[in-house]
């Protein structure tokens, strides 16, 4: 290994067995963009059975997050692994259980497209859904990507683009508000995509817990809840509540 | 002989006739053998001196003057000059062909990753950096499947499956479409490609909605005109005009069928694999050979062999076109009086249709293209025989959903066979399943 310090160990077990690590997260985290990539489209597209399909198959990521949990477990009894070791376990062990939440939105997603798909759809075909999803599966893309080639700076910035999506979010929900205040016919099914944008949303947080754990990983600094502009400040204080 | 050639002859004599002198000078002082002894250490001492200045040389090969020496020395000398300078040229060359390799490689449209026997990244090229968005990070000793995180093709890796092509949709863009295929290289390396076939899809796409939005509307026109001409038909009024009439109606079922068929090989083209249900082609074939009976009765003589238990597992009506457009074509290309022959057989190898006439025949250069939409062996004569012209089309396209092949042989004037062989994993009396519960 080039990329990472795994390689390092004097026992060839334990490098295999953290290099396996990785490689199961990365492989959860490929369900799980097919799964929020269908979940999308069965929204865009109106295919109920695709939403069902995706809401069925979350079984197989929260199976994954259950064996790589034990997977950790297993490392950190019998090889009581120190420094950055120890932290590619603590930041595996949270980074799954951001993925199997992200599983947990698309499947969310999934539900409401068989929903929205029974019902007459707008002019734009859920246009602004297909954007947002667009937007949240690149920043989960990335963050994956950060955590395979453990780069900080790519982290770094899908942290910062997380502030886009949450204005997109916004911005849904200001449309939507006027849309049912137009037609309180819509109601439902404006409120079914609502839910599906706020899902997504969440989705983008997700990808950014990703990534404040590669920081962790990497620099062994904890960025959580500090604001966009200290991060780089190792001094910083953390927010008040009052904040 | 060159200047460099060893003068192995001129040495050994030059270094005898010092010994020699040396005695020669002992006998003067009446001590031959002290003569002898001072000669050889002189001339040990003279090339020990030269083999140190010589090791000097070796070890700073910067400096390029080569010490003046005489004896053996100055061949050494330039014998070793001559083959650094080559060795250094054929350096310079092989870089000069790994740089000219890599500029081809980075140039090529499709992505190309090397693995090793662990799949982990060994050398890609500068399109995979462009289609998977790694920036300047090092991904050399990753595992591909972390940056190829599909689902599909972690199953293709782990499967070690060199045979299929797959179909992914890159995360980071989901308007893209790629294809991936891996194989294996000398040794244990192994070579993925991946290919951008995102516009390749969007023709293929646009022409399939093209063919069936065309067709779909061109179904009620003519369903409105042949109403018309059946009713004008019937019309005794009219009799002055029942000729051109009724070859107008002909002529617009003719269209008819044609659309429907265009619509129906859209449908194929589009699905993947044919489901696995279980159907009666002793049936199946049976009612085929009535209706070919029905379009020219008395024309030919249509014979099937085909034992009763004939199952296969496939799509009813997929299986139900191909064999009507198998025996069509054999029924409109065989002359009155014409022999066609159907048959069932099963071996090892899986289950075998065989549709045999006696007629025209097809010309060998006709052979492979036969299959093509709208192909058709010679103009003047198809047109009044009739047919859509898509009918090998269709039966290509359902075949290959079966996982079946079509084999042509034919030979001009004496008749044609046409065999649809199908695998033996989709015919149950082969595979030892006893599905009893067939249905015609």
């Amino acid at each position: 290994m080039e990329n990472s310090d795994f390689g390092q160990h004097t026992s060839r077990r334990f490098n295999e067995e953290l290099e396996a690590l990785r490689n199961h997260v990365l492989r959860m985290g490929g369900l799980v963009q097919e799964q929020l990539k269908h979940s999308i489209d069965a929204v865009v597209d109106g295919d109920s059975a695709l939403g069902l399909k995706v809401a069925h198959d979350d079984y197989k990521v929260n199976r994954m997050e259950v064996d790589i949990d034990e997977e950790c477990a297993r490392i950190l009894v019998r090889r009581a692994p120190a420094a950055m070791d120890l932290r590619l376990i603590v930041a595996v062990i949270k980074t799954i259980t951001d993925l199997e939440r992200v599983g947990d939105e698309a499947e969310k997603i999934g539900f409401l497209a068989s929903r929205l798909a029974t019902v007459e759809r707008p002019r734009n075909h859920y246009r602004e859904l297909r954007n947002l999803g667009d937007h949240v599966g690149v920043m989960l893309t990335q963050a994956l990507d950060a955590f395979s080639s453990l780069d900080v700076e790519a982290a770094r910035r899908v942290v910062a683009a997380d502030k886009n999506v949450d204005d997109e979010y916004e911005m849904i929900a200001r449309q939507s508000i006027t849309f049912m205040m137009e037609d309180p016919r819509v109601i439902k099914r404006v409120m079914d995509v609502l839910w599906a944008a706020r899902a997504l949303e969440r989705i983008g947080d997700h990808a950014k817990n990703i990534c404040e754990y590669v920081i962790f990983l990497v620099l062994g600094k904890d960025i959580r809840h500090l604001k966009l502009e200290n991060l780089d400040d190792p001094d910083a204080p953390l927010p008040l509540k009052s904040d | 002989m060159s200047p460099l050639a060893p003068r192995t002859g001129e040495i050994i004599f030059k270094n005898l006739a010092l010994l020699i002198g040396g005695l020669l000078l002992g006998f003067v002082y009446g001590k031959p053998l002290v003569g002898l002894c001072v000669a050889a250490l002189a001339v040990a001492g003279w090339h020990v001196y030269q083999l140190c200045r010589f090791l000097r040389w070796l070890h700073s090969p910067q400096q390029s003057s080569i010490p003046l020496g005489a004896g053996p020395w100055p061949t050494i000398y330039s014998r070793i000059r001559y083959e650094r300078a080559n060795m250094r040229k054929l350096r310079g060359e092989a870089n000069e062909k790994l740089r000219e390799l890599r500029d081809v490689t980075d140039a090529l449209p499709d992505a190309g990753f090397v693995l090793n026997s662990q799949f982990q990244i060994e050398q890609h090229n500068t399109a995979a950096r462009r289609l998977f968005w790694f920036g300047d990070n090092d991904v050399n000793g990753l595992h591909i499947t972390n940056i190829i995180r599909n689902p599909k093709f972690v199953d293709l890796v782990e499967r070690r499956d060199f045979e299929r092509s797959i179909r992914i949709v890159p995360a980071a863009d989901t308007s893209r479409v790629y294809s991936c295929r891996l194989t294996p290289v000398s040794g244990e390396q192994l070579l993925l490609m991946v290919s951008d076939i995102t516009q390749r899809e969007q023709e293929n796409r646009i022409r399939a909605d093209f063919v069936a939005n065309a067709s779909h509307e061109l179904r009620t026109p003519l369903t409105v005109l042949h109403g018309y001409l059946t009713a004008m038909n019937e019309d005794a009024d009219l009799s002055d005009w029942a000729e051109p009439v009724s070859d107008m109606a002909g002529q617009v079922e003719r269209m008819q069928d044609l659309v429907s068929a265009l619509l129906h090989l859209n449908e194929l083209e589009g699905r993947i694999d044919a489901p696995l249900e279980p159907v009666d082609m002793h049936i199946m074939l049976r009612q085929a050979c009535n209706d070919a009976e029905k379009m020219a009765p008395g024309k030919h003589l249509i014979a099937l062999t085909c034992p009763e238990n004939a199952v296969l597992l496939g799509d009813r009506s997929t299986l139900r076109s191909i064999v009507t457009n198998l025996l069509s074509n054999a029924v409109r290309f065989t002359p009155k009086g014409g022999q066609i022959d159907v048959s069932w057989q099963t071996d090892a190898n899986g289950a075998h249709i065989c549709v045999v006439d006696s007629g025209i025949g097809i010309a060998p250069e006709d052979l492979v293209r036969v299959t093509e939409r709208f192909y058709r062996t010679d103009h003047g004569r198809a047109r009044h025989v009739g047919g859509s012209g898509i009918g090998l089309a269709i039966v290509k396209h359902g075949l290959s959903m079966h996982q079946a092949s079509l084999d042509i042989q034919s030979e001009l004037g004496s008749g044609t066979i046409f065999t649809c062989h199908f695998p033996a994993a989709r015919v149950p009396s082969l595979t030892g399943d006893t599905l009893s519960s067939a249905s015609p």
